[in-house]
């Protein structure tokens, strides 16, 4: 459901580029930006078979 | 380089953008390839990509529109290098198939790059920045890109509620967790 909400929100985002106020869609991508950072965090949790 | 090829290069960048993403989507549904979270992130990333393009055609290019896109590339860059890192190690088959030899982490990273290298590569022309604030005019070849585009992310939506369901995607789906059907015998 994470993923729907952050694709809806880039579908809206671009909704916004195209019919709206830039800054408007600036702001949303901000957010989506951020809501994909999130949803990152959560899954990127298998240790990576590296040492640096 | 003028306006008009600025915008020309973007709407072909969009173009690019949707011919990834349906081809990722081919596979999904001819190879029963679900997309893992990570793979998903990059879907998303690529989904970003096109926002600043978007804002090109409709207001001209600007400086701010190719930042969106090298901020959206860096993070898909950033998600496909730790899937290539996970599989790093000799002897792991990776995950999902291969094309051309690599798999499709690989060539997300590599598409991210490019996308890097070619807003800065733009960027270079200051004469598409001056003077007007309006792009120019757009035919039909723009705002179908436009349309298609928004079409595949809202697919792409649609998609990720069938495969993860009302909850976080597991780690490795191996079923489409809204069309999964409890054995009851």
């Amino acid at each position: 459901m994470y993923f729907t909400v952050v694709f809806l929100l880039f579908a809206v985002t671009m909704f916004f580029a195209w019919f709206g106020n830039p800054r408007v869609a600036y702001m949303l991508f901000a957010l989506a930006m951020v809501l994909t950072g999130a949803l990152y965090l959560h899954h990127a949790s298998s240790t990576l078979p590296l040492s640096f | 380089m003028s306006p008009r090829i600025a915008v020309l290069l973007n709407t072909l960048g969009l173009y690019a953008i949707c011919v990834v993403s349906l081809e990722a989507f081919f596979f999904q549904l001819t190879q029963q390839e679900l997309p893992c979270p990570l793979c998903l992130l990059q879907r998303v990333a690529f989904t970003g990509l096109a926002v600043g393009p978007i804002l090109t055609l409709r207001y001209g290019p600007k400086p701010s529109h190719y930042g969106v896109t090298i901020i959206a590339a860096l993070a898909g860059a950033g998600i496909a290098a730790r899937q290539i890192l996970l599989h790093i190690e000799p002897g792991d088959p990776g995950f999902g198939s291969a094309v051309l030899g690599y798999h499709f982490y690989t060539w997300a990273f590599i598409f991210f790059v490019v996308a890097i290298a070619a807003c800065a590569a733009v960027l270079l022309f200051n004469e598409q920045f001056s003077g007007q604030d309006q792009p120019p005019p757009l035919g039909l070849f723009e705002y179908a890109a436009v349309w298609l585009i928004i079409g595949i992310t809202l697919l792409n939506a649609a998609s990720a509620l069938v495969e993860c369901g009302f909850d976080f995607c597991p780690a490795n789906p191996v079923d489409y967790e809204l069309l999964h059907r409890p054995n009851t015998t």
